[in-house]
Order: structure tokens, then sequence, then C-alpha cells
């Protein structure tokens, strides 16, 4: 049986306005992530990861706009919705955000807000979406926290975010997004501002709630590691576009995009020694508002030829399921 | 032959909190707390641990941003060996020339009103490097080494990325020609295809002129792949150390398990067995009695509660273990 789709991102556009300066931050991204499954999303800062995160939920900045494309979410019961075409204030996002998809987002520290006790918080987005009795939102909470590893639940749910270490601000991140219990939930850097021993600690954390409620989870990340331990499927995204997507499988046994073989060979790994050399890559991530008339890698590039400056690459699929886009894999492209 | 540069014996810095007259107010925080090393020239020691274990304050107590309240750094200079926290005035000075740091943030750690010349000379005329001129050479000198044109050094920090700030920082670090460099998690602040070009040049660099590092970072794998040995540190005290293969094959101390079980690896497939720590770090201001590590260890006994387990060397490697575990153990 086909596996149900959850979310489907097509070539979707989305620009920021900075004084007369209009930077591209999504660049026409298009992926599918089914039910169940979890999606990883790496690149470099400024690629446009968590851009795309923000359109799908229309939690852009004021400055920022979606400008094309197309974001569809499918319920488990019920029509498809149709995500870029709600009013971002309207009721029906009201609803989906928080109520079916859900976001952690990078600083478990300035995420939560320090003069409500955590428990308010927590109690606030359940009580935003379900008819539900103070009372019983806060032994739901309880409950929940528990649940996910945090000691005598019930008292500190009256403490304030200050009284938490980073992992367990964390952990109550991933409470108040779970609490509704969504169908998706998007993690944007969950663990880049934690240690890694609390960074382990909480992936474990993600993957025992997707086994437990069959949460779909979009991961956002720059770390290859972190993506090879716990997603399904892989975009590596590169000035606002998706240049290689696959299952992780693909990705990482058969990497085709030049950048994705760059990016995983410019990462020390452990055990692999101290003479053996990494591979830089040359220069620095382009401005966001450079415009590029060919493909904007090629200037980084080492396979890169004169074909690549002047034309934008086109996907190509070279095995199913496998997308690139590069002249490399396109016929007559990349002629040295 | 293998001669040793600077030896830290038994450091110890202590943050004193708060002005307040009970005792419980006044407890200091136990940033580095009898931490002993070696460091041979030409080599590179790696200082791992998460943060709060007293990495950062161990750095710079070595270059001395800070001083440590006891203990004893044995810089071996030009064959005589001295306790530089025991000089006087115009040695001390001199020390100041031969080891230098390299910060974190490349953002922070530039001045945005000088330029990068600015930056430089500051340092070079104070140590009486020579003339305007004779500066301005060195300068430009420097910047080649770390790949830059020498024109650089007319502009000013904003108009460089980050990654060719980290350079500058090195840069500014070689012009004053040092032997020692601690480099204080010198790539952490950079995106993954910037860090390779730093650690390759950091690496180029250590092999032309000889130079030593001190690595920290919390990043394992970039420490593997930085350094010639690794030491350890958790909560003030190094738990581990030996070299950076040994340690990364025969590892000992259970929080050295549980930390390199937790890195995850970017290779499919690399299903393994993750040890997952309870717990957060202890606060620093009240470390558990016994060994530091107890309450989160999987093999915590009635004697790892009380006594506090010392550096002890296992087998003839040179690895070295703070653990009850290994007690009586080949010593």
């Amino acid at each position: 049986m086909e596996q149900q789709m959850i979310l489907r991102v097509k070539d979707l556009q989305t620009a920021y306005y900075v004084g007369k300066r209009r930077v591209n931050a999504v660049n026409g991204v298009s992926f599918e992530l089914k039910r169940g499954e979890t999606l990883g999303i790496v690149g470099e800062s400024g690629c446009g990861k968590s851009a795309t995160a923000h359109s799908i939920l229309q939690l852009l900045p004021k400055n920022g706009r979606i400008e094309g494309g197309k974001v569809e979410y499918f319920p488990k019961e019920g029509e498809p919705v149709c995500l870029s075409e709600c009013k971002r204030t309207g009721r029906k996002m009201r609803e989906m955000r928080g109520g079916e998809i859900s976001m952690i987002f990078q600083d478990p520290l300035s995420s939560l807000n320090p003069v409500y006790t955590i428990g308010d918080q927590i109690i606030e987005m359940l009580r935003a979406h379900e008819k539900i009795s103070k009372k019983q939102a806060a032994v739901r909470a309880a409950q929940l926290l528990d649940k996910l590893g945090i000691p005598d639940a019930e008292k500190r749910l009256r403490d304030y975010p200050h009284q938490f270490s980073g992992g367990m601000k964390q952990r109550v991140m991933i409470a108040i997004a779970m609490i509704c219990n969504p169908s998706l939930l998007i993690a944007d850097e969950p663990t880049t501002a934690l240690d890694v021993t609390i960074q382990a600690q909480i992936l474990e954390l993600m993957q025992q709630i997707q086994q437990e409620y069959g949460t779909s989870i979009m991961l956002i990340t720059h770390n290859m590691g972190i993506v090879a331990e716990i997603c399904d499927s892989v975009a590596v995204m590169y000035m606002g576009r998706v240049v290689e997507y696959g299952s992780l499988k693909q990705v990482f046994t058969n990497p085709k995009h030049p950048y994705t073989v760059a990016l995983m060979q410019s990462v020390p790994v452990l055990g692999m020694g101290k003479d053996k050399r990494l591979v830089s890559i040359e220069g620095a991530t382009p401005d966001g508002s450079t415009v590029f008339k060919g493909c904007p890698f090629a200037d980084r590039c080492t396979k890169a030829g004169p074909h690549c400056f002047d034309h934008p690459p086109v996907e190509t699929e070279p095995e199913p399921g496998h997308r690139v886009s590069c002249h490399l894999y396109t016929e007559g492209g990349a002629a040295e | 032959m293998i001669d040793e540069l600077l030896i830290a014996q038994s450091l110890i810095k202590y943050y004193r909190t708060g002005t307040g007259w009970s005792e419980k107010k006044a407890r200091p925080v136990k940033a580095v707390d009898g931490v002993s090393f070696t460091l041979y020239r030409g080599e590179t020691l790696g200082i791992v641990g998460e943060s709060g274990c007293g990495k950062t304050t161990l750095g710079k107590c070595i270059v001395r941003l800070l001083d440590p309240d006891e203990g004893k750094l044995w810089f071996n200079r030009d064959g005589e060996t001295c306790n530089i926290l025991m000089l006087n005035k115009k040695d001390g000075f001199d020390m100041r020339r031969r080891i230098q740091m390299v910060f974190q943030d490349p953002y922070g750690s530039l001045n945005p009103r000088l330029n990068i010349l600015g930056a430089f000379d500051e340092q070079l005329r104070i140590h009486g490097f020579g003339d305007r001129a004779k500066r301005r050479e060195i300068v430009a000198q420097a910047l080649e080494r770390v790949n830059l044109q020498p024109d650089y050094m007319y502009r000013y920090p904003h108009e460089f990325s980050g990654g060719q700030r980290q350079r500058i920082c090195i840069a500014r670090a070689l012009a004053m020609s040092p032997e020692l460099i601690v480099c204080d998690e010198p790539v952490s602040a950079l995106d993954v295809s910037v860090q390779a070009q730093i650690l390759n040049l950091m690496k180029d660099l250590q092999k032309e002129l000889g130079l030593s590092y001190i690595f920290i970072a919390h990043d394992l794998s970039v420490v593997q792949y930085m350094s010639d040995r690794i030491a350890v540190m958790y909560l003030g005290k190094i738990v581990e150390t030996a070299s950076a293969d040994e340690l990364y094959e025969r590892k000992l101390h259970p929080y050295t398990q549980a930390l390199l079980s937790a890195v995850p690896v970017p290779v499919y497939g690399a299903k393994k067995e993750r040890i997952i720590l309870k717990g957060d770090v202890p606060s620093p201001l009240a470390p558990p009695n016994g060994c530091r590590f107890h309450p989160r260890c999987a093999h915590c006994r009635e004697i790892c509660r009380q006594v506090e387990p010392e550096l002890r060397e296992i087998g003839t490697t040179g690895h070295r273990v703070a653990c009850h575990l290994y007690d009586g153990k080949n010593e």
C-alpha cells in the first residue's frame, strides 16, 4: 500500500524585502513528506532552511512574502488544505498552527516567555485548540511532561523557564509542541544550542515520540550526522534551492550533486584519523540578494563547466525518487 | 627529540560569586579544579568537554587573561624552564608574545573601528617589532600566510565574511611569531564548508612553522581530527587523556564512552549503540562528592560516591584515566 502523504511543497518561492533590496530566501523548493516519516533538510546558514519552514506555517516576518508555489497539507480525515492560500492571520491558519502542525525552535531560551510559568505556556496552547478546563489541562500537561522525562512534573508546572536547564527547556518546548497531538512536527535546529550528550537525549526523545504517536517530523539541521541518524529522506539546500533530494540511503551512499559530496567530505568524522585531509569548499556562501544566471554553486564547484555559469540547471531524476539539480546529469550539460 | 613546551601542574581557578554574607552565597564556582597536563613542542593538545566544564577558563589561564588561584605553569623558554605565573614584569611581557590566542567569535574579536592594519599594529608596536614600514611588512606576510591578499590590511572587519575574519584572527596571532597558540572553539561559529578551510589552514601552518596548539572545542570529531593528544574535561577536572587514536579505540572512562557514542556519524547505516546519559551536568557551584561523574554514571559503585579518583596511568602508552573502575589495574 502506498504510504499516505502528509505535506507537499511545490515550487515554493519566498522573498524578504530589505530596504530596496529583494532577497530570494526560498527559490522554488519542492518536496513531499509521508505520514510517519522524518524528512531532513540540511544546508549551511542562509540557505533558506528556516525560511522554508516559516513559509509553511506562514510565520514570516512582515517584510517576508510568499511569492509563488503551493503548500498542501493532507489531514488524517477530510479535504487537503492549501496552506499557502490561507490568510496568515485567518482562522484556518490558526487552527493548523499548533493543532495539526507544530514547531520547535532552535533556541529554547528565547522561545519561552520568561514571565509565565511553563505550566501556563503549555496550558495556553492546549486551551487554544481544545475546549478543556484549566484543571484538566494541567493534568494533561503534567502527564506529558512526565512522559518527556521531566521529574516531578506536577510541581515543575509552576516553575519559570529560568529554573530549567537548556535540555529541560527543550523538553518543555517539545511538550508545548506535542500537547495537541499534531500530525506534523517541524523542528528547526532543535539541538544546535545543546551539548552532545543532551542532544543525544533529545534526539532519542523525538524518535520515541514518533514511534508512539506516529508524528511526521521535518527536521531542519546543518549537521549531516543527525540526518544520518534519524531521517528517512533528505533534502539538501543551497541558496534557496533544493539541490538534491532523495531517501537517506540514496543521498548518503550515492550523493550526486557536487555540493552534497563536498559537504560530506568537509566534516571530520570520528575515527577518520589525523592524516586524512578534509576537502574544503572554496570561497564563502554568496549573499542572499545575489541573482544567478546559471547554477548558484558554479563558482565554488570543482566540476563546473562554462555551461554551468550561463544556464540554470534543470532537475533530473537519475534514479527513482532521487532528484538532483545539476548540469552533470542533464544530457549535453556540463561538457568540460 | 621531543621536548616539553608547557607543563601545567594542578591549576586551580575558582570564580567567587556574589558578595553575600551567608556561606551559601560565598560559594565559589570551581571552574578549573586541579588540572595537570604536558604539551610537547609541535604538538596539538585537544581539550574537549561540554559547556561549563571549564575548558575556556583553562585556556584563558594559559594565556594569562586570567590568573590561576593556584598551580604552576612551566614554560620551556629557549631551553630554560620557568613558571610563567611567577615571572617579573619584563619576562611576563615577553611571554605574552610567545603565547597567543584565537577566540571563538570572529565577529566579536576584531575592533570594528580599526582597519586590519590597526588591529595588528598595536601589538606589534608595543612589542617593538620595528618601525612602521617593517611592521607593515610583517602584517602583509601574516596575511599571505593565511591565504589573504596583503592589501586587505586597509579594509575594515565588516568587509569580511566569517571565515575570512577567523583567518585574520589567526594571522594576528601569527604576526607575533608565537610558539604556542591557544585556540578556543575556533570553528564553532563557522559554517561547515568554511570550517574545513580553517582546520586545513591551521594544520598546514603547524607543519610549516612548527607551532604548538592547544585546541579547545566541544565538537569531538573536530578535536579528534586536529589533535595528537586529547584531554577530556568534566566539571573542572580532566577525566581522561590519551593520544587521539588511542582515545577513539580504547576509551576507558564511562563519560568519554558516552560522549563519543553521542556524536552523530554522517554515514548511512552507522547505527551504533548510543549511551544516553541521564540528567544534566551538575552545577559547578556544588560538584558532587567523590567522583564528579557518579550521579550520571552507569557503573557507579559505593567508592565512587565517597572517594575522588585520581588521574592514573593505564598501560604504557601514556593513557591516563580518573576512574575507580580501573583501580589496581596495571599501575
